[in-house]
């Protein structure tokens, strides 16, 4: 055994929803919220583990869909992985979504750190009729590629074996070529480039100056703007070959790359067979019947949540009604044993009346959040949610508003712009959380009906 | 071949991206996840009340409809 602990720089990077989190989740036994829709992890996540007398810092990134500045997720990642200089990444891939994780995959390997392919989800492509040659893609892309299944935590430690095998034998991937014309100014900018000193590898700013790439223009501009002038010559000369705009050009040369690498390394064995889960969606999401659904399960929800609620509510009052005089046999009446008595009663009254409204409505939410069903809904009402100016994904929170305004608030960091954050924080708070569902319900529901009860749902404010 | 938008398409018609008339970021954002002029693409399904989803190679991609309005395409012959 080594005296010495050897420490190691670990990032986790993929698309959303992939799968992240869980194999963070499995390797640092930390806890971080897993749920199935995409862009759940905002913040970068950290965790600590020891493997094989490495300390392994393991950095889970929030899912995104590429390295450019779209977003503050990319801009975030990409500088990461650029000045923290991680030991290897692993990138995380959905198995059965290759063709779109791919293009994602290029421009990570064009950072040139190293890397390791962790192939998600492999458990589901018999169901999908593919089949993948992972030799094959490992061949084409130059690093170790793992099939793994995430939930199960099968293949993740060979995953971490791989990474460190790369590191101790300092292997760093090659960079994919891509079609001759873009290759070729490329590669006058790198002869550019190379006199100056820059944070990112040389060949990557010199595709991200022919995408005019604001930030990287910026700093070039800064060191040398003679280099920043002959790029948009070169991009000038790209759009005239291709009749588009350079940065499309880039995008375009990714992207026939990995319909190429697709089509050597995946073959569908069997005609499409719908599986259940694939059934399921359709029927939840189905562009007429998607709405009758989505109303009963919701009604589903309230109703059963009240009926349950009053019932359990009522077995534990009558189970606590005679409670009372069995004290009063014990304790007596005087002013403390009556004092002692009330504290007892307000909590049993908290429990009887709140509680069974809480549990359930708990319940639903996590069954609702876990099966994917609100990323369901965030497709069903998409266009009305972008009539009050948020993204479909934006009825997420407010669904998660009613159980706590509290983390509804705080899951509008899914939202894209601060203008839809915003909105969508504002618009949280008046969602009637399951505090106040249990005034509703337990109160007007129980004095008035649950017809009242469920008007005030459509007035909450 | 007409060209028209991918709003106007309908469920089941296969048909090629012939141009995306957005902006730089739009365009780029797309060509991200795969969807290029010259793409073939399956129009999935419509929902009244929200997006068109498309099926590009063995993916789904999901647009909403302001981003579906700049993507142009034709029938696939």
């Amino acid at each position: 055994m080594k005296n010495e602990v050897k420490k190691l720089n670990v990032v986790l990077a993929g698309q959303a929803n992939v799968g992240k989190s869980v194999i963070f989740n499995y390797l640092t036994g930390l806890h971080q919220h897993i749920g199935n829709w995409p862009g759940k992890t905002v913040e970068k996540a950290e965790g600590i583990l020891g493997y094989k007398g490495y300390f392994i810092d393991l950095l889970d990134l929030p899912g995104i869909y590429s390295l450019s500045t779209y977003s503050i997720e990319e801009i975030i990642s990409r500088e990461y992985i650029a000045f923290q200089k991680p030991d290897f990444i692993i990138n995380v891939v959905d198995a059965t979504h290759l063709e779109r994780n791919l293009i994602f995959t290029l421009q990570l390997l064009e950072m040139e750190r190293s890397m390791v392919l962790a192939l998600n989800m492999v458990d589901l492509l018999k169901e999908k009729g593919l089949e993948i040659d992972f030799k094959k893609l490992q061949e084409i892309l130059g690093i170790p590629v793992v099939p793994v299944i995430a939930i199960q935590g099968k293949g993740l430690t060979k995953v971490l074996d791989k990474g460190i095998e790369l590191v101790e034998k300092n292997i760093k991937p090659k960079p994919l070529k891509y079609g001759k014309e873009l290759e070729e100014r490329v590669e006058i900018l790198i002869s550019d480039l190379n006199k100056l000193d820059l944070p990112y590898p040389k060949r990557w700013v010199a595709l991200k100056l022919l995408e005019k790439d604001k930030e990287i223009e910026e700093l070039v501009k800064n060191k040398k703007p003679e280099i920043l002038e002959k790029a948009r010559e070169l991009s000038l000369e790209l759009e005239k070959i291709h009749g588009e705009d350079s940065s499309i050009v880039v995008a375009h040369e990714r992207c026939s790359l990995a319909s190429q690498i697709l089509n050597e390394t995946i073959k569908i064995t069997k005609p499409k067979k719908l599986s259940l889960n694939e059934r399921l969606d359709n029927l939840t999401s189905h562009k007429i019947w998607g709405y009758p659904i989505m109303f009963a399960i919701l009604a589903l929800m309230f109703v059963s949540v009240f009926k349950f609620g009053n019932l359990l509510s009522s077995l534990l009052e009558n189970l606590t009604s005679n409670w009372q005089k069995i004290w009063e046999v014990f304790f007596g009446t005087s002013i403390w044993s009556s004092l002692g008595w009330t504290i007892i009663e307000s909590t049993l009254a908290l429990i009887s009346l709140a509680l069974p409204y809480i549990i359930p409505f708990y319940l639903f939410l996590f069954f609702l959040e876990d099966w994917g069903y609100l990323a369901r809904i965030a497709f069903l009402t998409d266009n009305l949610m972008h009539k009050i100016g948020i993204h479909g994904k934006g009825c997420i929170p407010f669904f998660l508003g009613f159980g706590c305004n509290v983390p509804a608030c705080l899951s509008c960091r899914i939202m894209e712009t601060e203008r839809e954050r915003f909105l969508t924080a504002f618009l949280v708070t008046f969602v009637p959380c399951s505090a106040t569902s249990v005034v509703i319900m337990g109160l007007v529901g129980k004095f008035l009906g649950i017809g009242w009860a469920l008007l005030l749902y459509l007035f909450p404010f | 071949m007409k060209e028209f938008s991918l709003l106007q398409a309908k469920e089941n018609e296969k048909l090629v991206v012939v141009s995306i008339m957005g902006g730089r970021m739009a365009t780029k954002r797309l060509a991200d996840m795969g969807l290029v002029p010259g793409t073939k693409i399956k129009v999935l399904r419509k929902a009244i009340f929200g997006p068109i989803e498309i099926e590009v190679e063995s993916s789904k991609l999901v647009l909403g409809r302001g981003l579906a309005a700049k993507v142009f395409v034709q029938h696939e012959e």
